[in-house]
């Protein structure tokens, strides 16, 4: 057993150094967990935030230059005022996703009692925007129009007034759940590949004999590949999570690190056993690549960290949380960071990605002398 | 290219990647939990809270009975809305007073909040609707706000998303099959008869770029008759401009390909260059999720300094928008310039010596 150990450990050093003479490698990896993770989070989401909004104004009054000013950030851009051909080239070409056109004499015909329509354009191909952004844009344009028609302050157009509270991130900040998420793509990506062409760089070099003619067990080598892969992504994303996500990006970890640590190392594991077990079912790194750049995808993009886990069709998400270990840890990672959760709730999380990686390294350890023949 | 399993890989990844993510991918927000938390119990509360279990999209669980209890539910993850009504709203409606109701929000999963906002704004506008009719102070508004929903009426996700899934597939695979292609080369050596030969350095990179961009021409063939057969996206654009731009498009990709591979020296370091580089900006930057438009600064650039938000706008234009071939022009003037780029950045670093 000690010997074992032992065994483990020196291969976890020959592994160790084997990622740190590949110069390019490294320098990846710092990249996509610093500046990767805070671009993304800077740049990305789905909440109605900063939509490209034109507006086609054919009345020119006081009214309509007041309407269009209600239009701004954090909800908006500052529109852009257009001619009507002008706007439907526009929304052809995907430059805004929503175009606001004021109707000619609205004001004056507001004033005489005469009704009018203001018409609002929304491009549905940008399918998370166009709805929320019009419903948003139409309430913003109603409570003007019925403050600018009863300035006195009463409000007519409601009689049940709504506050909206958000539990567990208060206003709405899809920050925190992107740079969370990004840091989950970046652990996936790396992972997968780091694990696995470990295992397919000894085979292409023809090292693998070497090991095998060493009095060490085929475990031994797989639990080194992994605990030394694991080690460097863990220290990398405990590093981004603490410095970018947490110091740099300001989002404030809810629940306990120390548990988002220990779930983080249950999906690295994980993940770096199901890169080993894809590896173990290919010979070249060039149909591995071909392999892991579709599961890559599938993991991140079915995760529940880009759209919702419950917008899938039951089939896939029941497939999904079988095979990928991503939205255990999505649903964990947001238990542990937004709702403060303890072990105890997130017990069966953790519980599905330890099975998972169990399985994985079963089978690869049950293929390893084949797959080295 | 003699490698049957490759093969195999690069045509079966692009029709696997398409269906799971075709049917994945989906921002239909339904289904979502809710539950009324009433301290009225009058009437009156119990119209307003049944305009709010009518909507379609809530799937309406047991009534909350305190604050404590609906803090626990959100927390497990089992409650994503809830209605509060306090007590005495019944009496102020009665008075011609605004009471003021409540709507918690999970907001964990920012878009799915958001969306239930809407929701329940709009339930709320209805509510009030009807009382005022009732009560026959309506007064028909004299603005009405016509929305009009344009080139995807039907909010299909499947139709919004494919062109820009067949975007994030055909730039993948092309790229990491290319990059793969010239290192092995490299690191296996045969790249010695390449450089013991009078082939020039152009001859050799299309040489191997050519087989790759063939076989990414009928992934793209078999990714549009399946976003025509089994997603029934409808097509309403000119298919000879999209099919002249995906050519372009995988041009470009590979080329990407060929490039990370001519800075990489393992096998190992091209597949994560070409995974991390290519990913990164087309799923995030390139229109998947957020339109390049509505991207702030520094996103914008990065998804346009790529070509899949270029191919992006072309093919949902040609698919949703009526595109023809003057509507692509810039699209394949951009994409086309980043194939040559590519190339030639490739051949300058490429080493035709030993280094």
């Amino acid at each position: 057993m000690l010997q074992s150990l032992k065994n483990t450990a020196r291969l976890t050093l020959k592994e160790l150094r084997a990622i740190r003479a590949d110069k390019v490698m490294l320098v990846l990896i710092f990249y996509v967990f610093t500046v990767a993770t805070y671009m993304v989070a800077d740049a990305i989401s789905t909440e109605i935030n900063d939509l490209a909004v034109a507006v086609v104004d054919e009345d020119q009054s006081p009214l309509s230059q007041h309407l269009t000013d209600a239009i701004r950030a954090p909800m908006f851009k500052t529109p852009d005022s257009l001619t009507p051909d002008q706007a439907e080239a526009a929304l052809k070409v995907g430059g805004y996703v929503l175009v606001v056109s004021f109707p000619p004499e609205m004001e004056r015909d507001l004033r005489a009692g005469r009704a009018t329509t203001i018409k609002i354009d929304a491009d549905t191909t940008a399918i998370a925007q166009a709805g929320n952004g019009a419903t948003f844009l139409q309430q913003l344009l109603a409570a003007e129009l019925s403050a600018w028609a009863a300035p006195s302050g009463a409000n007519t157009t409601s009689l049940v007034s709504v506050v909206f509270r958000n539990l567990f991130n208060p206003n709405l900040t899809s920050k925190w759940f992107t740079s969370v998420m990004e840091l989950m793509n970046s652990i996936t990506i790396l992972t997968l590949i780091l694990a696995g062409a470990s295992l397919i760089r000894e085979r292409e070099h023809g090292t693998i004999e070497h090991v095998l003619v060493m009095p060490v067990r085929p475990h031994e080598i797989v639990l080194s590949k992994i605990a030394a892969n694991g080690a460097v992504i863990l220290a990398a994303s405990v590093f981004s999570l603490v410095v970018v996500v947490e110091w740099i990006i300001g989002v404030p970890i809810g629940g306990s690190l120390w548990l988002f640590v220990l779930g983080t190392a249950v999906y690295v594991v994980a993940v770096a056993a199901l890169g080993l077990m894809l590896a173990s079912f290919t010979h070249t790194m060039g149909q591995f690549g071909l392999l892991i750049i579709p599961v890559i995808i599938v993991m991140i993009l079915l995760s529940g960290g880009m759209t919702p886990m419950e917008s899938m069709p039951d089939w896939l998400q029941t497939l999904m949380k079988l095979i990928s270990p991503a939205p255990h840890f999505v649903a964990f990672a947001q238990g542990v960071l937004y709702r403060g959760a303890g072990a105890s709730v997130l017990a069966p999380e953790i519980g599905a990605m330890a099975a998972m990686a169990g399985v994985a390294l079963t089978v690869v350890v049950a293929r390893f002398r084949k797959v080295l023949s | 290219m003699r490698d049957p399993i490759r093969l195999f890989f690069a045509l079966a990844g692009p029709i696997i990647l398409m269906i799971t993510v075709g049917y994945g991918i989906s921002f239909d927000v339904d289904e979502l939990s809710f539950a009324v938390f009433d301290q009225d119990q009058t009437p009156e509360s119990r119209r307003l809270a049944e305009q709010f279990t009518a909507i379609a999209q809530f799937a309406e669980t047991a009534p909350v009975e305190s604050l404590d209890a609906l803090e626990a539910r959100m927390k497990a993850g089992a409650l994503t809305v809830a209605l509060e009504i306090p007590e005495g709203a019944g009496r102020m409606l009665h008075q011609g007073k605004v009471p003021e109701v409540s709507l918690w929000v999970d907001g964990s999963m920012p878009f799915r909040a958001e969306t239930a906002r809407g929701y329940a704004l709009g339930a709320l506008t209805r509510f009030a609707a009807i009382l005022a009719e009732e009560s026959g102070t309506a007064t028909p508004s004299p603005v009405t706000l016509e929305t009009r929903f344009r080139f995807n009426q039907a909010f299909r996700s499947a139709n919004a998303m494919l062109p820009s899934v067949i975007m994030l597939i055909l730039i993948l695979i092309p790229a990491v099959m290319s990059a793969i292609g010239v290192v092995r080369e490299v690191e296996t050596g045969t790249i010695a008869n390449f450089r013991s030969t009078p082939v020039r350095r152009v001859e050799f990179l299309l040489g191997k770029q050519i087989p790759y961009i063939a076989l990414s021409a009928l992934a793209f063939a078999a990714l549009f008759a399946l976003g025509q057969g089994l997603f029934q996206v409808p097509f309403t654009g000119s298919l000879g401009a999209l099919t002249a731009l995906a050519l372009l498009y995988v041009c470009a990709t590979t080329g990407l390909g060929q490039l990370i591979s001519t800075f990489t020296k393992t096998q190992v370091s091209a597949v994560f260059a070409v995974a991390v580089i290519s990913i990164i900006p087309t799923v995030n930057f390139s229109g998947l999720i957020v339109p390049v438009s509505s991207l702030e600064t520094a996103g914008r650039l990065t998804g346009l300094a790529f070509p899949g938000a270029w191919f992006q706008t072309g093919a949902l234009g040609t698919f949703l928008k009526g595109f023809g071939w003057a509507d692509i022009g810039t699209s394949a003037a951009a994409i086309a310039g980043f194939a040559a780029l590519y190339l030639a950045a490739a051949v300058a670093i490429l080493r035709k010596q030993e280094p």
